[in-house]
């Protein structure tokens, strides 16, 4: 017992090389990544300077870095929620949209009340939709064992095409593109300086996170969660209602997505517009993975993403690489941590000590 | 066969098998699940390799690379697991890989028919060759297997576990198209767990037992008794008695308790039993005979059809399973590793799995770090596991911890009143074996109910106060310990009615 106090305990260890794991796979993503530029005749250090840390260096820029990695916190977040329980909630991008156009709706409509109560409203009513979208996937998985992947990608193309329609035909600001009126100012996330920076909802992303993390490290719920997303039969031998979990833990991943919507259109747009997402449900089930289903671990990652979407565009003014090469950098990012995760459940989630331990087991 | 052995990740599945199966027999091979009768039938059939040993067919030493390899020197096999496509009809499933085909490359139906037609009658088998086979009852699909076989011009056939998918009648039906098949002249090697099916048919009967082969009888010399005790492991030899105390009031009483058949369970019959306070009732029987449905019907883990259980005179069936529990139920699953632990997580949280909310832990839904270091590592050390750390996987400890980390989980933090354990003792050595029975009577001192569910009959008769037989989902009979013999209990395991034998049925 006493060597728990010299040597660091094995959790902190695993927590470290899990970091290490994404660090290092980001520099060989970022290797490779130069590799192809070399092909291309580009000089990859520049391109790197452009992509990586010109962004950085400017207060505009970085407000701008955050303001792209917003959406992405919430949906890597809500991701998070169902994969940790081992439901895959493929339909993020649906229950986004069906947020967006209920804080939308509830934003422009409402008039006369206190932005507090407003808000509140607006975030209630957000977090509600995107729950019941959930809730459909995930009753037909308990009640009749439907899988969910499939349920949840159907129900994509099923909510967000009835989205735009409600938007286009009973929501929408005439004369305009098809999407709705502004909301009223009492309904809006203030942004910190200027359109498409960061705004009020990057906080309360980055709360979230936080919340998370404390619920999945320190509640019997969170414990329950992580049991059964683990080992589904152990968790029910245990006592544990793991049917009750699966609907729980969707419905807040619902819940979570949508309010990557609600700070779209509360904060970042000021309206809903039909297909404003290029794919934040998508991006955020690849966050959560390669963040390991941590919720810290999605802050940071959302950050990166954030950083390389809005480096990606600095990259396609400055030079001639084209936007493609930035979406290669991320798979390979992606294929590079995926491959070592691997690696590290092969041993026992410790990537650089010897097993040292196991003599101790003996008898 | 000589000297066969089989490794798989550095254990022994089969070791040193000798068998020897002379022709036009019927040779049985029983054992309990995990004795390796599917091993050994995978060697033969040619879907594993032997580490070690040789088969010889007729005197020649032969040597399977893939089952097309046994299958072409006359090896057939009947699966337990159909190997059928639902969507194809009788006949193009029994000629698949083996088609009769026309000069102008369609497959020949005629000529398939005919060769189909005269191996029915051979064997007087009926079926009818048009049905899609995802229609057909479990039986006839089975005999579609047979049908396979014998297209294939096998000599040596294997059955294996045949019986267990069947009804009585199915069965009735089956023994009799296997007798047949012997009197054709054929090979039959008979894989069970089934004893008194096995007594029925068999002219020699061999019994393995984890992995070695522990003898093989003639069946006339084969008396159940001796059947039984060689499969049932560990020598029928009891050392130590059951802890003497007088019982207190009836805690659970499970009343005509009944699960549906499925394709994989036979489903329990009528199960009744009562259970009082300071009581170890065992639950003997051979593996396989409704254990895991009652375990999984009491935890509401399996729907149950009808009858009922109550605790304290309350109802418990229709009950969420997590209800369930609530009402004060510890449990050692069959299972360790995939039913007791989540072996990719740190000890400390396999230690508080399912019992978060104890108020020792915390308060509100949350749990302080410091409460859940303190008290894992108290019961660590109470139950004597050892590791390397509470953070160490539970994947890295050796079977008798783990098991101490789930003592340590069910009897130390979760409050209960009735501890259902069902074998509690597996694959573990002498050592821990004690260790948990005295955990068992530890619990039993305490005044909680015991419900021991095994099916190590030397681990029944050295726990329990009074000791009932599973056999086929029924209960066979419930007696006293002082009443219960190694020879009686053997009989009702083998499901020979004892009611004529004197045998004492207490309650309903």
């Amino acid at each position: 017992m006493d060597a728990d106090m010299k040597k660091p305990s094995e959790s902190v260890t695993r927590a470290r090389d899990s970091i290490l794991i994404v660090a290092i796979s980001f520099l060989i993503a970022l290797f490779v990544g130069a590799l192809i530029l070399l092909l291309q005749g580009e000089n990859p250090i520049e391109v790197y300077r452009y992509l990586l840390v010109d962004p950085l260096v400017s207060k505009n820029g970085l407000l701008k870095v955050l303001g792209k990695a917003t959406p992405l916190i919430f949906t890597g977040l809500a991701g998070t929620f169902a994969f940790r329980c081992n439901v895959f909630n493929i339909g993020l991008e649906g229950q986004l949209y069906a947020g967006a156009l209920t804080a939308a709706v509830l934003g422009y409509t409402l008039q006369g009340l206190p932005p507090w109560l407003h808000l509140s409203i607006c975030f209630a009513g957000a977090m509600i939709t995107g729950a019941a979208c959930a809730f459909i996937p995930a009753v037909l998985k308990v009640k009749f064992g439907v899988h969910e992947v499939i349920t949840t990608i159907m129900l994509n193309y099923i909510i967000s095409n009835i989205i735009s329609m409600l938007v286009i035909n009973y929501f929408r600001n005439p004369g305009e593109t098809a999407r709705t009126p502004y909301v009223l100012d009492s309904a809006r996330l203030t942004q910190f300086k200027l359109p498409e920076q960061a705004n009020w909802g990057l906080v309360i992303g980055v709360l979230l996170c936080i919340v998370a993390y404390w619920v999945f490290s320190r509640t019997v719920f969170g414990s329950h969660v992580d049991a059964a997303g683990k080992n589904l039969l152990a968790a029910r031998y245990s006592g544990i209602n793991a049917d009750r979990l699966v609907i729980i833990t969707m419905m807040l991943s619902g819940a979570v997505a949508a309010l990557g919507g609600l700070e779209r259109v509360l904060g970042a747009f000021g309206y809903m517009e039909v297909n404003f997402s290029p794919g934040f449900g998508y991006d955020g089930l690849v966050i959560c993975i390669i963040a390991r289903m941590n919720p810290l671990g999605v802050l940071i990652v959302a950050l990166l993403m954030g950083l390389m979407s809005y480096g990606g565009m600095n990259l396609n003014i400055m030079t001639t690489v084209p936007l493609e090469w930035v979406r290669i950098l991320t798979g390979l990012i992606f294929a590079f941590v995926v491959i070592g995760n691997t690696l590290l459940k092969q041993r026992g989630g410790i990537l650089f000590h010897k097993k040292s331990l196991q003599a101790e087991d003996a008898v | 066969m000589r000297d066969i052995s089989k490794e798989f990740d550095g254990k022994w599945a089969l070791r040193d098998i000798h068998l020897s199966v002379e022709k036009g027999t019927i040779h049985a091979i029983v054992g309990e699940n995990g004795a390796g009768k599917s091993t050994l039938m995978n060697i033969l059939s040619g879907a594993l390799t032997p580490n070690q040993g040789t088969i010889l067919l007729d005197g020649r030493q032969v040597a399977f690379k893939n089952p097309q390899d046994a299958s072409r020197l006359g090896i057939g096999i009947v699966h337990q697991h159909f190997m059928l496509i639902p969507m194809l009809k009788v006949w193009q499933n029994a000629i698949l890989g083996i088609e009769p085909v026309k000069n102008n490359g369609k497959i020949d139906k005629k000529a398939a028919l005919s060769m189909l037609q005269k191996a029915c009658s051979d064997y007087a088998i009926t079926l009818n060759f048009e049905q899609v086979v995802g229609t057909l009852t479990v039986g006839e699909q089975q005999r579609v297997e047979i049908l396979k076989v014998m297209i294939r011009q096998a000599e040596f056939i294997i059955f294996d576990e045949p019986t267990s998918v069947l009804t009585p009648q199915e069965i009735e039906n089956l023994l009799s198209n296997i007798k047949s098949l012997k009197q054709m002249g054929k090979t039959i090697l008979f894989i069970s767990h089934k004893l008194e099916e096995v007594l029925g048919i068999a002219d020699r009967i061999t019994v393995l037992r984890q992995g070695k082969l522990i003898g093989t009888l003639d069946c006339g010399e084969a008396c159940v008794d001796q059947l039984v005790s060689m499969m049932v492991g560990r020598e029928v030899c009891i050392e130590g008695a059951p802890l003497q105390i007088s019982r207190g009031k009836e805690l659970l009483r499970v009343e005509r308790l009944c699960t549906d058949r499925t394709r994989f369970s036979a489903g329990l019959d009528q199960i009744s039993f009562s259970l009082h306070e300071s009581e170890i009732l065992g639950i003997a029987g051979v593996d396989g005979n409704g254990q895991s449905e009652l375990i999984e019907a009491l935890l509401g883990l399996r729907k149950t059809s009808s009858g009922s259980v109550k605790k304290h005179g309350k109802e418990l069936t229709g009950l969420s399973s997590a209800r369930i529990r609530r009402t004060g139920i510890a449990v050692i699953p069959p299972d360790r590793q995939t039913q007791g632990l989540v072996l990719a997580n740190p000890i400390k949280s396999n230690i508080i799995m399912g019992c978060e909310d104890s108020s020792l832990l915390g308060r509100h839904g949350t749990m302080k770090k410091r409460s859940v270091q303190y008290v894992t590592k108290e019961l660590a050390r109470q139950y004597d596991v050892r590791m390397p750390s509470l953070e160490a996987l539970a994947s890295e400890l050796s079977g008798g911890n783990q098991q101490k980390v789930i003592l340590a989980r069910e009897f130390g933090l979760r409050e209960s009143d009735l501890i259902i354990a069902m074998n509690p003792t597996r694959g573990l050595d002498v050592g821990a074996i004690e260790f948990v029975y005295e955990q068992l009577e530890s619990q039993k001192k305490k005044k909680k109910a015991v419900l021991l569910i095994s099916t190590e009959l030397s681990e029944v008769l050295r726990l329990s106060d009074r000791i009932a037989v599973l056999f086929q989902g029924r209960i066979m009979g419930i007696v006293k310990r002082s009443d219960a013999s190694v020879e009686l209990l053997g009989r009702l395991m083998a499901g020979i009615d004892a009611e004529k034998d004197g045998c004492r049925y207490e309650e309903a």
